[in-house]
């Protein structure tokens, strides 16, 4: 039974782009569940249960990343979350991490980039 | 060569190197260029995006053939047969956009000016763009995996209009 991978991002182009590099990327990947944005993502960690990782996007409509994770974790979700954006800058990463965020990685990226820092969260 | 003195960042070798960067990372396919006079006749579909900031804006644009959108979102899916919604091919040329402004805006917050991307759209069919307020422009054309790609940016380095 692999790890639950919850993907966030309102470009389904970049749901399946994520979906294809994780499934390529050698890790032990199981379910993989989407939303569309930050509400959403949110409404999915309610209903479905057991997400093991959040990969979410930063600017997204309704509700961005940043509120997205600082919200799941007042909410009292612990999983490890990496925003995959193409924010980029000390001070966005700190924002995110300040929230709550446990990786950042930055649009584009190799597979490799995504396997390397979703590694330390997901068993191969 | 235009150059953008308010960020300090050579914006036509910035353009160069974010598209290679993309292309290379995210599609995986060949790219040749700049080229010198291309035959753009048939460039008919683009990705475009925004770049916003208090010292530097400006206007991203890809632009290519319809065959070339649909090769390209091929290869940023895995395969022709990811392409099955028709909308999915101008959502993977906006999504190269927005990785392309990105990989821009990366390189001139590095020059310390703060600048922000909007959300990117795509145009089908023959328009004329003018950037209100901006001074200068830059093309890149290259081919990808054969195919001839136009890169832009038409931009303003100083203040931005009210």
């Amino acid at each position: 039974m692999g790890m639950k991978v919850l993907l966030v991002d309102d470009s389904a182009v970049m749901r399946k782009v994520l979906t294809r590099a994780l499934r390529q990327a050698g890790l032990d990947i199981g379910d993989i569940v989407e939303a569309g944005d930050g509400l959403e993502a949110l409404a999915v960690l309610d209903s479905e249960g057991g997400v093991d990782v959040v990969l979410s996007d930063w600017n997204m409509p309704n509700m961005n990343g940043v509120d997205f994770v600082a919200q799941a974790r007042a909410k009292g979700y612990e999983m490890p979350i990496v925003m995959v954006t193409t924010e980029s800058g000390d001070d966005r990463v700190s924002q995110a991490t300040e929230a709550g965020a446990n990786g950042f990685i930055h649009k584009p990226f190799t597979p490799d980039r995504l396997a390397e820092a979703l590694g330390h969260f997901v068993p191969a | 060569m235009p150059d953008a003195a308010a960020t300090n960042v050579d914006i036509p070798g910035t353009l160069d190197e974010a598209f290679r960067e993309v292309i290379e990372m995210m599609f995986g396919m060949g790219i040749e260029g700049p080229i010198e006079d291309p035959d753009a006749a048939e460039l008919s579909v683009a990705g475009m995006i925004g770049l916003a900031g208090t010292e530097f804006h400006g206007l991203l644009q890809i632009t290519c053939s319809a065959g070339s959108s649909r090769a390209l979102a091929a290869a940023l899916l895995g395969g022709e047969d990811m392409l099955d919604d028709p909308s999915i091919i101008g959502d993977s040329l906006g999504e190269l956009a927005n990785m392309l402004g990105g990989a821009v805006k990366q390189r001139i917050d590095v020059s310390g000016v703060r600048v922000e991307i909007s959300l990117p759209s795509v145009l089908e069919g023959e328009f004329s763009l003018t950037g209100v307020g901006a001074e200068e422009s830059v093309n890149h054309h290259y081919l990808v995996d054969g195919k001839l790609v136009r890169v832009g940016l038409v931009y303003n380095s100083g203040p931005a209009a009210d």
